[in-house]
């Protein structure tokens, strides 16, 4: 029978680190419980790219299942500035379905917000001046299509209002005895 | 009757009294005067730990790898704090903004930063395996991202340290706030400026404050000029035998440069051994020296170089600018780039012994020019001062105790 072979001193001390390390967290949470502050999803990201690209690559080998590398963002989703036009709903039976196609369009522009602004921060990492503009800049981005979403929604909900009082007073006039039709 | 809020301040004690010591002796002393209650409370940052949480350390592991396990055990003693008593703290150093309390601000300067921003160079140099240091930085980043989230305030030492805060621990910009130190003494007047002086770099001779740099530059001058080198610490020696070297072998000197001269163990890196020769005699080794024998180094000084790579702040920079001299940074200097402006107050060249020198001469040949730079650099920095910092500290106190109202 063959000896085992001695573990180095750095597989022990790696094996320590992971203990300690082990240990140390569940301390830590009996201490404190759950982090106060809910993270918002581009801090996963950067959790899991432990904030340093550098790093991150020089981690990338040794653990296959490990978190995904952190990876550069595309070009920034743009507003692209389109209003919703009276004209597009000239007939008030079909509002009920555009009502709930721009709801999810005014949601979907809310994701793209979040998107935008996730993107932004991982951009300018490092660069302060330059996070700064860049928020300030998505946060206006964000407040003009909000208020934009908002004025859409609100004159889709008296379309709406409008549309129900006609299909009321279209049913009030078919179940109407004959001799009292308008 | 209403009685002044208690503060606990959390230093860790590394047995050390620098730059930053100096600078919250001075913010505890403004907020006593400003009729705070405050208490200092010192975490042990010097024992080396037996056990954590409970657990044995071997001696050998330890030694495999000081850092992370030094740095644990300073976790785990700070965790231990209870300091529930006081109505607000004021977190210092790492980890000690890892302590228990409802309304925490933090004077922060730095991440331990071999397991953050200085992690790649410090495992290219060889300091760490990097399969444990990965490993380690893991850990560290994990532990700490979760429980930095009760900070309520942050006052960073600059922008390159508050962008440090967003990159690795995601903290929002608007609790944020920049936070300058002064610089520990000011003349009354600005002291001329000295053409004929020697060029003068202040800073502990560790890694990664590249003096290195500064060493081959000054075998590389055209103009003639002795350097002098202020501080001590362990990479002396290795930089005294690297001056030696360099002076027989000037081909060395003239080399493109290499990264390696400063990305390295210095004198613990394995077969190392001192270069026999003798001083060039262009830099004098200044060692540790006092307060006064610095200070009217800068004063003679035709010239102050920091060299060293991602500073969190800069603090002798703005030693120097105070008493009016151009100032020579890196490029990739971290905080001393923001105190520094290139053709304003000072210039930024690129991170390598060449550019280093041909501005140490252009600043030797151009005195006009070296003057102007240096009184607009006084200018930039006269409104730092430590009046300012102790307010700033209080109003982000106060924030936090008016929070919990």
């Amino acid at each position: 029978m063959t000896e085992p072979r001695p573990y180095s001193d750095a597989e022990l001390t790696l094996s320590a680190i992971s203990v300690t390390f082990h240990r140390a967290r569940a301390v830590q949470r009996e201490l404190t419980g759950p982090p106060s502050w809910p993270r918002p999803e581009a801090d996963q990201d950067e959790a899991e790219g432990y904030g340093d690209a550098d790093l991150a690559e020089a981690v990338a080998g040794d653990e296959p299942g490990g978190p995904p590398m952190p990876t550069e963002p595309g070009p920034l989703p743009i507003d692209d500035g389109e209003e919703t036009d009276e004209a597009d709903f000239p007939n008030p039976f079909v509002t009920d379905a555009n009502f709930s196609h721009y709801l999810d369009q005014a949601t979907a522009h809310q994701g793209r917000a979040a998107g935008l602004l996730r993107a932004i921060r991982r951009l300018a990492r490092g660069d302060q001046a330059h996070y700064n503009a860049a928020v300030v800049n998505a946060l206006h981005q964000l407040d003009h299509r909000t208020r934009s979403q908002q004025r859409t929604i609100t004159r889709l909900e008296a379309e709406l209002a409008r549309a129900r009082r006609a299909l009321a007073g279209l049913d009030d006039a078919h179940d109407a005895p004959e001799g009292h039709r308008p | 009757m209403t009685t002044s809020p208690s503060i606990a301040v959390v230093k860790p004690d590394f047995g050390a009294q620098g730059g930053f010591e100096r600078h919250l002796d001075g913010i505890v002393a403004g907020l006593k005067e400003r009729s705070w209650r405050v208490t200092v409370v010192h975490i042990d940052g010097r024992t080396r730990p037996r056990r954590l949480w409970g657990l044995p350390i071997d001696p050998a592991q330890l030694a495999s790898h000081d850092e992370y396990f030094m740095h644990m055990a300073m976790v785990e003693r700070t965790q231990q704090l209870n300091l529930r008593h006081f109505d607000a703290v004021l977190t210092t150093q790492p980890p000690t903004y890892l302590v228990r309390h409802s309304h925490k601000v933090a004077l922060f300067y730095h991440q331990p930063r071999q397991f953050y921003d200085l992690a790649v160079p410090f495992m290219a140099s060889g300091f760490v395996d990097p399969v444990v240091h990965r490993a380690a930085c893991r850990a560290v980043r994990t532990l700490e991202r979760e429980a930095v989230r009760d900070v309520r305030f942050w006052l960073a030492g600059s922008a390159e340290v508050a962008g440090r805060l967003e990159r690795y621990w995601s903290i929002p910009p608007h609790l944020i706030a920049i936070h300058r130190a002064p610089p520990t003494s000011v003349p009354d007047a600005a002291p001329w400026h000295r053409p004929d002086g020697p060029v003068v770099c202040v800073g502990r001779q560790e890694w990664p404050k590249r003096t290195e740099l500064l060493v081959q530059a000054m075998h590389l001058l055209e103009t003639k000029r002795t350097a002098h080198l202020v501080g001590g610490g362990s990479r002396l020696e290795f930089v005294q035998s690297f001056d030696s070297e360099l002076h027989h072998d000037p081909e060395r000197a003239r080399a493109p440069f290499d990264d390696k001269v400063w990305l390295n163990r210095g004198i613990f890196t394995k077969g190392w051994k001192p270069y026999g020769g003798p001083p060039s005699g262009r830099i004098v080794f200044e060692g540790d020296v006092s307060d006064e024998r610095r200070d009217q180094l800068y004063d003679e000084a035709v010239a102050v170089v920091a060299p060293a790579y991602k500073e969190d702040y800069g603090l002798t920079a703005l030693e120097a600018m105070i008493r009016a001299k151009p100032v020579i940074v890196c490029r990739d200097g971290g905080g001393l780039t923001e105190l520094v402006v290139d053709g304003e107050t000072g210039l930024v060249v690129d991170p390598n012994a060449h550019a280093l020198a041909r501005a140490i001469d252009r600043l030797v040949r151009d005195p006009a020019r070296a003057s102007q730079l240096g009184e607009a650099a006084r200018r930039a920095v006269m409104g730092i001062t430590m009046d300012q910092a102790v307010l700033q500290v209080e109003h982000a106190l106060r924030t936090v105790l008016t929070a919990r109202c």
